[in-house]
């Protein structure tokens, strides 16, 4: 009698936990392990006939070991946003300048962008760790990408950068990213071309 | 009666003669350790150089007499909640942390200092932000924190030359030399105290990596951080 209460007990439990793992995984099906999304990639941003615009992007000219402001061109792209992801793209691009070079860490890509009413644009990167990365260069990265949207369009306010859809304290491990993401003393910023 | 007098002047006398040192505890702390290597430039690696440089400050201070907890002794991994903990809580009058940098050119050299801008609230809403470009370097100032921060920033860096070439992120957020940088440090995020980055050399310079080829070149430049930092407590410089 006692032995068979044991085992209903036992075979209980089992069952219990066996519910919880499932619905664990489960859930991880549903959030944790979630594909990453492709890139944005810039072909999908205009189409022919889209007038040029010469937006400003921050590139690092090798030659002269200096950060510089240049020039690189989008396309004015029915939508205001998709016009946003093509600045951040030539800015991940280094302005599709060869001489220069983008201050983003190599293999770095723009998964998303929004832009909420408010006036923050949430950028979604993928932000590889590298160990050959500095504090200054990373805070240039970061100032390079504020700059390259609250410089170039004036409904833009805030920037807040996400790693791989998630917040972090950091994108390399130097720069702490959240609370400060609005210190580069931009002017207000201005329609592209104007 | 004025044998005793003569006793009280005698103990007035040896307090104010007293080193400022004395009693005063201060937090160092070697940026990174164990599995986080921080930078790394060819066979330079970051954590290396801080623990390093802390060794070098933790005998230089307590040489002139302060109190002294450091956080990391050896190339061990403390989390940065551990690390804050231990400064917030030590008693220290002020927090110094080492980190080294790096950078693709090879031609930006050290030191420069880093201190925390102040906290615009955590960006869970649009609400309370500022706005863009309302934070020039000027404007942090109004902050206690950060003023107390440039002080001890200032008054630990001036016995070194500028930067070569200070780089600097943008105008407002550095000092006229580039030296001192009010930007956003992993390391600052969660510091009660003053504290500062202090980031001696770039791993990417040959002259830095020169320059600090001995333990002697590292020994006096703690102590010019120690000489600094005791003209900061003493209230010099404000």
């Amino acid at each position: 009698m006692k032995r068979t209460v044991l085992i209903r007990v036992a075979l209980g439990l089992l069952a219990v936990l066996g519910a919880i793992l499932w619905r664990h995984e489960r859930m991880r099906g549903f959030g944790g392990d979630r594909p990453k999304p492709a890139p944005v990639s810039e072909s999908g941003l205009w189409v022919s006939g889209d007038k040029p615009a010469t937006i400003f992007v921050r590139v690092l000219v090798p030659s002269v070991g200096e950060v510089q402001t240049l020039p690189a061109l989008i396309h004015r792209s029915q939508s205001r946003l998709d016009q946003m992801k093509q600045s951040v793209l030539a800015y991940l691009n280094a302005a599709g300048n060869s001489k220069a070079r983008s201050l983003a860490p190599k293999g770095t890509v723009l998964n998303e962008m929004y832009l909420t009413d408010a006036g923050t644009a949430a950028v979604d990167l993928s932000v590889p760790l590298d160990p050959e990365f500095g504090f200054m260069e990373e805070a240039q990265f970061v100032e390079g990408l504020n700059h390259a949207l609250l410089q170039n369009f004036e409904e833009i306010k805030r920037v807040r950068i996400l790693n791989d859809g998630r917040e972090s304290g950091t994108l390399t491990g130097h720069f702490a990213l959240g609370t400060y993401e609005n210190l580069t003393n931009t002017s207000p910023g201005k329609k592209p071309d104007e | 009666m004025r044998r005793s007098l003569l006793g009280a002047a005698l103990a007035c006398l040896c307090l104010l003669a007293r080193p400022l040192a004395a009693g005063t505890r201060i937090a160092v702390d070697a940026g990174h350790g164990g599995g986080d290597k921080g930078s790394v430039a060819g066979s330079q690696v970051e954590k290396d150089w801080t623990l390093k440089f802390t060794k070098a400050l933790t005998q230089s201070l307590t040489s002139a007499g302060y109190d002294v907890t450091a956080v990391r002794v050896k190339d061990d991994l403390i989390p940065y909640d551990k690390r804050f903990e231990i400064l917030n809580t030590a008693g220290a009058a002020v927090a110094l942390i080492l980190h080294a940098d790096r950078e693709s050119t090879g031609k930006t050299r050290g030191p420069f200092f880093v201190v925390q801008p102040p906290q615009s609230g955590t960006p869970a809403s649009d609400e309370g932000l500022p706005e863009a470009g309302s934070l020039p370097l000027s404007r942090y100032k109004q902050s206690l924190q950060l003023a107390r921060q440039l002080a001890l920033a200032t008054g630990v860096s001036p016995k070194f030359s500028p930067l070569s070439d200070p780089r600097a992120l943008a105008g407002d957020v550095s000092s006229p030399d580039g030296r001192i940088l009010a930007v956003p440090h992993q390391s600052l995020r969660y510091i009660a105290l003053p504290a500062v980055v202090i980031e001696p050399l770039f791993l990417t310079n040959p002259e830095d990596l020169e320059l600090f080829g001995t333990d002697a070149a590292i020994q006096a430049f703690a102590q010019k951080i120690t000489q600094g930092l005791g003209a900061y407590l003493r209230g010099e410089g404000k």
